[in-house]
């Protein structure tokens, strides 16, 4: 899918609600707004190229597998706090306040502090990143996220050098997110997700603030979230209020939950299975019924650069 | 005392209108099925498959354990007449077993048998509940009236097997929970009720039974 596709300037009035939303915040500055209504525009209207060159946002690589069509990426989603079937989120997730949105950085930063989304998205420029996305239940999508490597948010906050992992947190407010009232919840929230300082660090780490061209639906973790492909979707943690930076690996809700079921570092390998789900092949949605389109699943699914992360890492044990 | 508007429960209109009111939940997935295969994506979403074995799989549990019900409240309710459309339910149980078993081996493994025999050997949930369907067929097939002549006590007996069913059914559901044990709570709930209603019964029957032949010491 390219994003932006053709180049005559459009009106302001026809500025899709989305980039209303998203420029009132005053995202990202002055300038960068306009990158931030390229963004959310959605990928029929047309933006002046120079906007894209301007702040380096430009439509994703393209990677040769067919896109899930935007309807069924946010409206089949794991996120437990608004409840446990697929299409909970979308029905409930609309009940999280996502604005204003602060974030704060603590732990082991020269730097830490409490952030409104605004500063944190300070001078950085948004990239279109279509990547696949391999859910542990053994489906997979492929979806073109906005955002940023993460490198280059915590590259501001400046790690101390004892720093090993980082935590992150996500928002929970049981007044908005009806799933966390759950009594017979066997995970705790706030949910919470953590990756090594240098898995944060691989330039395919990144965070998102948009997809499909606009910004992120709730459901879909607004207003600011992780995404690493190479690992289990649950790695790629959603509506993020807190990222810390620690000396030990974080304990995350999956892990806590199930440690044998669900490592802490998930990445995707065919050779290790879950006690549900083989995890040598996928399904890629959206299927048609009784045609269900089951593909072979790759090591760290797909994304080999990444391997040299793990040298002389028994990936079976580390699983 | 006779209960003369009852009597009509036991006619065979009565037993159609039950079946038709038991194939209501399978028409409206089938309506769904027929739609999502015209239409994709409108009805069962990404991930059809999924979205099919899922609602079989809660009908079945439904079917199940409403089964064990109606003799439930056949005794509770005085309606003994009730127990005429047990196998109904039964039935209905077993279909909705074997068609979620049926979705699962096509819509989500695409007959692909490497996996399938993978999952037989591998996936606790998907063991619990094949016993479970297996254990099923012996009760379907004698379930009919000629059966339960030539089996005699026998087949009370085997009959009782629905007790280990309706449990490998739980444990089957309850492996598969992950942030919540809420259906496994629910289900494990009602079984627990359907039980307790059982033992005070016998219970209940052992001591009449005492009053009138006293024991010999
Ligand atoms: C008495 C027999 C059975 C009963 C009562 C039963 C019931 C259920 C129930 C209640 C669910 C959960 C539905 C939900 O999540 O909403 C389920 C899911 C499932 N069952 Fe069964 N089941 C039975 C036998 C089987 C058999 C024989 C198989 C396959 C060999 C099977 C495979 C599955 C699968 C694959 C799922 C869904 C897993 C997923 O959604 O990822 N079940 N079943």
């Amino acid at each position: 899918m390219v994003l932006i596709k053709t180049k005559k300037e459009i009106p302001s009035s026809e500025i899709t609600p989305e980039a209303v939303y998203l420029s009132r915040r005053k995202f990202i500055g002055q300038s960068s707004a306009v990158v931030a209504a390229g963004a959310l525009a959605h990928s029929s209207l047309a933006l002046p190229d120079s906007w894209i060159e301007d702040h380096g946002y430009e439509p994703g690589e393209e990677i040769g597998e067919d896109i899930t069509p935007e309807k069924h990426a946010t409206s089949f989603n794991n996120f437990f706090e608004f409840g446990t079937r697929k299409e909970d989120p979308a029905a409930h997730a609309h009940q999280m306040t996502v604005e204003p949105w602060s974030i704060e950085i603590k732990g082991r930063v020269e730097k830490p502090g409490k952030l409104s989304l605004e500063d944190v998205l300070k001078d950085i420029d948004l990239e279109e990143r279509i990547y696949r996305l391999r859910c542990v239940e053994a489906w997979s999508m492929v979806i073109p996220w906005i955002g940023f490597p993460v490198k280059r948010v915590l590259d501001k906050y400046k790690p101390l050098s004892d720093a090993k992992y980082v935590k992150f947190t996500t928002l929970l407010r049981k007044d908005e997110m009806p799933g966390t009232k759950n009594l017979l919840s066997s995970i705790e929230y706030p949910y919470v997700e953590g990756l090594r300082l240098a898995e944060a660090h691989h330039p395919l780490a990144i965070f998102a603030i948009g997809m499909y061209g606009k910004v992120l639906p709730n459901q879909n973790g607004a207003p600011f979230r992780l995404v690493v492909p190479w690992k289990y979707g649950f790695k790629s943690i959603k509506s993020i209020v807190k990222i810390e930076l620690t000396k030990r690996q974080p304990r995350t809700t999956w892990n806590r939950s199930a440690p044998h079921e669900y490592g802490f570092y998930a990445n995707v390998n065919p050779e290790v299975d879950h006690p549900r789900w083989s995890q040598a092949n996928e399904r890629r949605l959206p299927e048609r019924l009784f045609a269900p389109k089951r593909i072979k699943t790759k090591m760290f699914n797909g994304y080999d650069e990444v391997a040299s992360l793990y040298e002389g890492m028994d990936l079976k044990k580390k699983f | 005392m006779a209960k003369p508007r009852l009597a009509f429960l036991t006619t065979k209109p009565a037993k159609w209108i039950v079946g038709l009111l038991l194939a209501i939940p399978l028409l409206l997935l089938l309506i769904d099925v027929i739609i999502e295969l015209v239409n994709p994506g409108t009805r069962l979403g990404p991930s059809p498959g999924d979205a099919l074995v899922d609602r079989l799989g809660t009908w079945s549990i439904r079917f199940l354990y409403l089964t064990l019900l109606v003799s439930s409240l056949a005794r509770l309710l005085k309606v003994p007449v009730l127990v005429q459309h047990r196998r109904t339910c039964g039935l209905f149980a077993f279909s909705y077993v074997v068609l979620h078993f049926t979705a699962y081996l096509s819509a989500i493994l695409g007959f692909d048998l490497n996996t399938l025999l993978g999952d037989f050997s591998k996936r606790p949930y998907i063991i619990f509940g094949m016993i479970a369907l297996v254990l099923l067929i012996p009760m379907a097939i004698t379930s009919t009236r000629g059966w339960r002549k030539r089996l005699k006590l026998n087949w009370k007996r085997l009959h009782r097997v629905i007790y280990v069913i309706a449990v490998l059914a739980l444990i089957h559901l309850w492996l598969q929970e992950r942030s919540t044990y809420t259906d496994t709570v629910i289900y494990g709930s009602i079984l627990v009720l359907l039980f307790i209603e059982r033992i005070v019964h016998s219970l209940r029957q052992r001591r009449t039974r005492k009053n009138v032949i006293p024991s010999p010491s």
